[in-house]
């Protein structure tokens, strides 16, 4: 059984979350949810409507998308402490991957209306959220950058798409080789 | 001639992003922030500098370029009511991965994270439209870049000439049809 406490201490682990007043995570904590997936468990199909963003608090889930042949194939693996999920939330669109639990899981989730209503929020809880959303998103666009910083000048092992880079641009639709 | 405080307000006042906000919460945040006029050539920002503000457009063009040195891209425009430089926020240190330039005559303004932190701490609205703003923007350009960086390295492979104008209006296009943008 997962209790508000671990749940409380996994919001507290997460970078985006860290450092930030008790009270607050207990606040966010109150608009999620704790799952947990069974190896080899679907936790959201590509292409379906996006309903919910995660954080992964413990093991690992594949990510899933079509190869050259047109079969789904593991494009790369999350370890806790990531989000997931929210880029299809926050940019209206649908999933760009099928997560599976490779691993026996343990997540933190937040559902669309959650999701929305945190965002929304006035209060330093809604600041709080908003904040660790825009800190993994701006770390992702300063990665894109360098890379493409990179690509420019010519430099192709500062540009090469290691795991993490792929997985970071497969949340966006784009397949790098 | 630079427009006085009042003039400023009405301005910041007028973009969509803060439709709906009382007068009194945007001359507040107004009085935390910096006004620049700028000129056609001007530089924002600078790829590789150690970044500190974020820019709010209120008046011309600009485009966002990345690269530095030799080849440089284009990575999307920006218009009144647009952010800048939002890598900047919330971050302790980072260094700028895009350059700013105006096309136009334009006015902006900047501020900090600390001026978002007190105004937020004064319950003041200003940064939850900033930050709601930014949220709405990043994903779209996340992915212009991923795009590019994609169709870069493809042209590195195949040894293609590049065509900057192609590239560009294909990644819009695809960028479009994921986000709705």
């Amino acid at each position: 059984v997962t209790t508000t406490t671990d749940m409380l201490a996994d919001l507290e682990r997460c970078p985006y979350f860290f450092g930030l007043p008790v009270e607050l995570v207990h606040a966010i904590a109150v608009h999620a949810d704790a799952e947990r997936v069974r190896p080899g468990q679907l936790i959201a199909a590509r292409a379906e409507a996006a309903e919910s963003a995660w954080l992964l608090a413990e093991g690992e889930v594949e990510v899933r998308r079509p190869g050259a042949g047109g079969k789904e194939e593991v494009k790369a693996t999350l370890r806790a402490g990531m989000l997931f999920g929210h880029v299809e939330l926050l940019g209206g669109s649908r999933r760009t991957a099928t997560w599976v639990a490779a691993t026996p899981v343990r997540l933190v989730s937040f559902s669309r209306l959650s999701f929305d209503r945190l965002i929304a929020d006035p209060s330093m809880v809604g600041g709080a959220f908003r904040r660790a959303l825009i800190l993994a998103q701006t770390n992702q666009l300063i990665a894109a950058n360098r890379l493409l910083t990179a690509a420019l000048a010519g430099l192709p092992d500062e540009a090469a798409a290691t795991e993490e880079v792929r997985r970071m641009a497969g949340d966006f639709g784009v397949e790098l080789e | 001639m630079q427009p006085d405080f009042a003039e400023r307000l009405d301005r910041v006042q007028a973009l969509p992003l803060f439709t709906g906000l009382r007068r009194e919460d945007l001359a507040t945040a107004m009085g935390m922030m910096s006004w620049h006029a700028v000129a056609v050539g001007d530089t924002i920002l600078r790829s590789g500098d150690e970044s500190g503000d974020i820019f709010l457009i209120v008046a011309g063009q600009f485009d966002i370029v990345v690269g530095e040195g030799g080849r440089r891209l284009v990575v999307g425009k920006a218009r009144p009511g647009d952010l800048v430089g939002e890598t900047a926020i919330y971050h302790q240190r980072v260094h700028r991965t895009a350059t700013v330039v105006a096309k136009s005559p334009g006015a902006l303004v900047s501020f900090d994270t600390t001026v978002l932190d007190a105004l937020a701490g004064q319950r003041n609205p200003v940064p939850q439209r900033i930050e709601e703003r930014i949220l709405r923007d990043l994903p779209a350009r996340i992915q212009t870049s991923f795009l590019l960086l994609d169709q870069v390295r493809r042209e590195q492979e195949s040894e293609a000439a590049p065509n900057e104008g192609s590239l560009t209006s294909s990644v819009v296009g695809r960028v479009r049809e994921l986000f709705r943008k």
